[in-house]
């Protein structure tokens, strides 16, 4: 029997019960974000632990999966071998990681206080800041490395074009690393800033009654005020050790002892090679094993980091 | 009297630590705005020097050693200022192949030949068509998730919570595997399948959002007859029509410039950053020269160049916004 319900002083008959009809409507749309986050996510992830035991045959009309043990065995040799001689790859991850947090995460936050405290030009600073951000990579990256051998031209200098191969490869190195931090700045910066803005004032007024000078302030006041979005770089920075290909995708031709984990992992994956794995190049399947070592070797660090700078870090109270 | 003077000393002490203190962070802020004008100054010639040489005859460049003044008008000729742009337009193109098999043993095969006019047509639906899914998916799950309180939203807001947090590093070959299996690799349909994904970071900023939005403009609408369907796109986004603009605007800026996931995953599909880059990088018929490359760098630049100085403020307000609900 229909239930007899009142709205709007009009007494109606609802044939669902109001909690029942928001229950069925949240089941049909969630229906298809749901489905496509099983797809997806949880079973491409799946998908890939299962690569990572698996071995590729080509069969002329596809590939036919072979899955055990030692197949998984095989692609873990391969991706150590190739480690082995090529450890450039990751070294190249952790410089860049280094640089980036010890150098770029600390101009960064002295940006952004710059940018917080009104200084002189610092809404130009603002845009110019997040250029990078907005006005594609690839513009940066082809201007860059076309600018810097114009430089060396017109100085008729051959040492100050950074990114040829005439160069030591520590040269192009620090050249990307440069380029990569100077393009990390957006975001980074306007993100600070923005919390910045939200230190309680008086926090500020207290630490300039006690004589407190702007250093002091950005020092003991502001960054702690803002550590957990500190946290959440350092977090996010870590995850991004083995993702972040220092814009080596954007400039094709550069030495592959440059490569890191991130684009090396890209380009073996543009590749399509299922089958063939050699000391340069991996298959599918043991790309696969990379995948698994890196999450689980990333996913506790990421926490443990997390829970040490939110235990031991400064904090506002 | 001693201590008046000893007194007066110890003032006189403190005003010069102070001035001193002060001073030390004047010298920071100034060298701080020093960096920054370097680093600004950087930025901006780079842009101007592309879009210079942009200008310029071949000529002017290789025989006369013009690399970086100004366009040699007088000797060339006024329609140097557009003809790498139109030598762009008419020349640049490519064929793009693809094939795979699926899981079935059907053979995709495709082959296009591509020219700007198919990229910038690529680009408009891959940054359009993308960054609207993108950012309706998202805002609509997490008002669903924040606002029908059932232990199944709670559960799958845990699970997505726990799975943002999960580093997942180097999926491509199963997620290629996956697609080809499925015949959706280098189709239209597999890519807005897999950005129908709710799972980013603006779902978190959004769930914020929704979670501290006042139930009585819901329950407002609700009284006055409006079934679900008309609370979330009549009331409930339009509540939400900044943020959701902020970020439509950035998703379509961050489609519009990636060129590595139609590289990956729609081959015979290519958008204008990855026909930009592929010409910038590598050679292409007759397009190597100096000013064709910066010429088709602009090509891409300008619009999104345009669009960022006329949106800057919501552009750079959303971010800082993300960030402190981050």
């Amino acid at each position: 029997m229909a239930k007899l319900v009142t709205l709007n002083n009009i007494k109606t008959r609802r044939s669902i019960p109001r909690t029942k009809s928001r229950f069925i409507f949240f089941c049909l749309i969630m229906l298809i974000p749901v489905i496509q986050f099983a797809v997806f996510y949880i079973y491409v992830n799946f998908n890939s632990i299962l690569m990572a035991f698996s071995k590729f045959k080509d069969t002329g009309h596809g590939y036919e999966q072979i899955i055990g043990w030692s197949e998984f065995t095989s692609n873990m040799k391969n991706v150590f071998n190739l480690f082995r001689k090529r450890p450039e790859i990751i070294t190249n991850s952790l410089i860049l990681f280094l640089f980036e947090t010890g150098l770029g995460l600390p101009l960064a936050l002295i940006f952004s206080f710059y940018l917080y405290k009104k200084k002189p030009m610092s809404k130009i600073f603002r845009v110019t800041l997040f250029m990078p951000q907005i006005i594609s990579g690839v513009i940066f990256a082809s201007i860059y490395y076309n600018f810097t051998s114009i430089i060396a031209a017109v100085l008729n200098n051959p040492n100050l074009d950074i990114l040829s191969s005439s160069v030591p490869i520590e040269v192009n190195r620090a050249a990307m690393i440069i380029f990569s931090v100077l393009m990390s700045f957006g975001v980074n910066v306007l993100l600070f800033s923005g919390n910045m803005a939200n230190v309680n004032p008086s926090l500020v007024e207290a630490a300039e009654l006690d004589g407190c000078t702007t250093f002091g302030e950005f020092i003991h006041v502001t960054i702690p005020s803002i550590f957990p979005t500190i946290i959440s770089f350092l977090v996010v920075g870590i995850a991004g050790i083995f993702t972040n290909q220092m814009y080596l995708a954007y400039m094709n031709g550069l030495p592959s002892n440059l490569d890191t984990v991130g684009y090396f992992l890209y380009i073996q994956a543009s590749r399509r090679n299922y089958t063939f794995d050699s000391l340069t190049d991996l298959s599918y399947p043991a790309l696969s094993c990379i995948s698994i070592l890196i999450t689980l070797v990333l996913f506790p660090v990421t926490l443990g980091v997390k829970k040490l700078l939110e235990k031991y870090g400064p904090s506002s109270k | 009297m001693e201590n008046v003077k000893r007194i007066k000393r110890t003032k006189q002490f403190k005003r010069n630590s102070d001035l001193a203190r002060s001073a030390f962070s004047h010298i920071i802020f100034s060298m701080v705005g020093f960096i920054l004008v370097i680093f600004s100054l950087i930025v901006i010639l780079m842009l101007l020097w592309a879009f210079i040489t942009s200008l310029k005859d071949n000529y002017d460049i290789i025989m006369d050693h013009n690399l970086i003044g100004l366009p040699n008008f007088k000797e060339y000729g006024i329609s140097t200022l557009w003809k790498s742009y139109v030598d762009v337009i008419k020349n640049f193109g490519f064929k793009a192949t693809f094939q795979y098999y699926t899981i079935t043993g059907y053979h995709y095969q495709r082959e296009v030949d591509v020219t700007i006019f198919t990229m910038a047509l690529n680009s408009l639906v891959y940054a359009g068509g993308g960054s609207i899914v993108m950012t309706l998916v998202p805002a609509v799950v997490a008002y669903v998730l924040a606002k029908y309180k059932f232990k199944l939203a709670k559960i799958i807001y845990t699970v997505a919570l726990i799975c943002y947090i999960i580093p997942i590093v180097g999926n491509y070959p199963s997620m290629l595997n996956v697609l080809s299996n499925l015949g959706l690799l280098d189709t239209w349909l597999g890519f807005f399948l897999m950005k129908f994904n709710f799972l980013t970071m603006y779902f978190f900023v959004f769930h914020s959002y929704f979670s501290n939005l006042n139930d009585s403009f819901i329950e407002a609408a609700e009284l006055d007859g409006a079934n679900q369907v008309q609370v979330i796109f009549k009331v409930v986004l339009p509540l939400a029509k900044s943020l959701i603009f902020s970020v439509l605007l950035i998703n379509f800026i961050q489609l519009w410039n990636d060129f590595q996931f139609p590289n990956l995953y729609l081959q015979t599909h290519p958008t204008l950053a990855y026909g930009i880059w592929r010409m910038a990088f590598i050679n292409i018929g007759g397009l190597t020269d100096l000013n064709q490359r910066m010429a088709s760098v602009m090509t891409l630049g300008i619009p999104v160049l345009i669009l960022f100085i006329i949106l800057k403020d919501k552009l750079m307000t959303n971010v800082t916004a993300g960030g402190v609900k981050d």
